[in-house]
């Protein structure tokens, strides 16, 4: 993992901070784990801090989270009251102090250079890599950034130990994951899954999603936060060779970005049949031209072209010649920028034109009509053998 | 800060040329001059910290960590 590329000691402090700036659409599972569980995550930065040598460990919370900001400074100072923080843990000599640092709404800093930057007091930019932050981090110091469910997850693997804790989910999917399912379902949450169901499975059986909501039919999913690519239906529950798609990170990843997806961060966004995928994709593009930090020419200017030539399209102004400019355009971020936003700005763009093309020709060229009505599911040759479940 | 004085090769666009350490890749490009050279805009080089911002200077890396680097940053 990250913690072995930490760099040895030579007499500077190494820091442990704690992701907790969870602003990808679609996600909430650490908000409800810091919300319900505060105590695990502390436990788990304890641990791990003792095991990196980090005496000053960080969580970065996202700014809206304000109410979780108290909660987690009351059980800090529980942990304290009890000698589990502080000078001298429990005798071992380790001393180790937690601080919370809010952060102020930029999804930005949920990428871990931005994070130390903004943690730093400078502007949320991310750094340009190498070099990594686990050779120089905060302050130039080794530093290692992880999310909040990994360094949860560190509790129950000291419990169980490794192997048994690998023992859970297939292949190289192991432990268990935690899902934050949103979108047209019947049972929206965060669910926390042993990697070896199905997708069809955790969307339509009551120990999970419920399946779809108001009786309608599934049109396309979102696996993992808004920045993965979308998956229509039929792709969605089966794999492109026709296997079935289970809640794995190398099933989701099955085809690669042609016909698969990602796990990403488990935001699991569900559409239904009357769900307009332009519309869905205008927002995100929205939303990631907002959030762009504007170092970098591609994803600068890149994100307001895809959300100004997507406002195009939707209401009723594009041409088809939009759709392919929009497919050069987001062809163009791809890979070209400093951080991962810029990728995450072209995935959605690139995988709802090469999925749901017909939908974007359909509102070019019925500009009237597609004001009035939605697409439906109109994309799938015979719907009913493709969707229902 | 002392540079090593060590030389070692570095092949950009089948050209080989000997190259200090610490020689950003953009650099060595413009020691082989011609059209080997790569268009940079943000860097400069009396302004330390500047360049790799705007990946106006992007190239391919064969043989090496990443598979594109911004040249007027990387070495």
């Amino acid at each position: 993992m990250k913690w072995s590329f930490l760099a040895k000691p030579e007499g500077v402090p190494r820091y442990l901070v704690c992701n907790a700036d969870e602003s990808e659409p679609g996600t909430f599972k650490d908000r409800y784990l810091m919300e319900l569980l505060p105590h695990l995550l502390i436990e788990g930065l304890i641990v791990s801090s003792y095991a990196l040598g980090s005496s000053r460990t960080y969580i970065y919370i996202r700014g809206e989270y304000a109410w979780i900001v108290d909660i987690l400074e009351q059980a800090i100072a529980e942990a304290k009251a009890n000698n589990w923080l502080g000078k001298n843990i429990l005798g071992t000599g380790f001393d180790c102090e937690i601080y919370v640092q809010r952060g102020a709404g930029a999804y930005i800093c949920g990428e871990e250079t931005a994070l130390l930057e903004s943690l730093e007091g400078k502007r949320g930019n991310p750094r340009i890599k190498p070099p990594f932050p686990a050779v120089k981090g905060l302050w130039d110091c080794p530093t290692v950034v992880n999310n909040v469910e990994t360094l949860a997850a560190i509790v129950p693997i000291i419990n169980m130990g490794g192997e048994e804790y690998a023992k859970i989910g297939i292949g190289k999917s192991t432990g268990t994951k935690l899902i934050s399912a949103c979108g047209n379902i019947n049972k929206p949450g965060v669910y926390e899954i042993d990697m070896t169901i199905s997708v069809e499975e955790f969307l339509y059986s009551d120990d999970y999603c419920g399946g779809i909501a108001n009786g309608k039919k599934l049109k396309a999913c979102i696996p993992g936060g808004s920045s993965v690519p979308i998956l229509p239906a039929n792709l969605l529950l089966k794999t492109a060779k026709g296997e079935t798609r289970m809640m794995t990170y190398e099933s989701l990843a099955d085809g690669g970005f042609a016909t698969g997806s990602m796990m990403g961060s488990g935001g699991f966004i569900v559409l239904d049949e009357d769900q307009c995928v332009v519309r869905h994709t205008l927002t995100l593009a929205r939303f990631y031209r907002h959030e762009s930090c504007g170092q970098c020419s591609p994803c600068r200017e890149g994100t307001g072209w895809m959300e100004k030539i997507l406002k195009n399209i939707e209401y009723g102004k594009g041409k088809l010649t939009d759709i392919d400019l929009l497919w050069d355009v987001q062809r163009r971020i791809e890979g070209n920028t400093i951080c991962p936003l810029g990728d995450a700005a072209a995935w959605p763009v690139a995988a709802a034109i090469r999925h749901f093309r017909d939908e974007f020709e359909w509102h070019v060229l019925n500009p009237d009509e597609s004001q009035r009505r939605n697409y439906g599911l109109a994309h799938y040759a015979d719907p009913l053998q493709t969707v229902t479940a | 800060m002392a540079s090593e004085k060590k030389l070692f090769k570095v092949t950009i666009d089948n050209i080989t040329i000997d190259v200090e350490t610490g020689t950003s890749i953009l650099n060595a490009a413009r020691m082989i001059g011609g059209d080997v050279v790569p268009p940079a805009m943000c860097y400069y080089t009396k302004l330390q910290g500047s360049g790799g911002k705007c990946r106006t200077c992007l190239v391919e890396v064969t043989a090496g960590q990443q598979p594109i680097r911004g040249q007027c940053r990387n070495w």
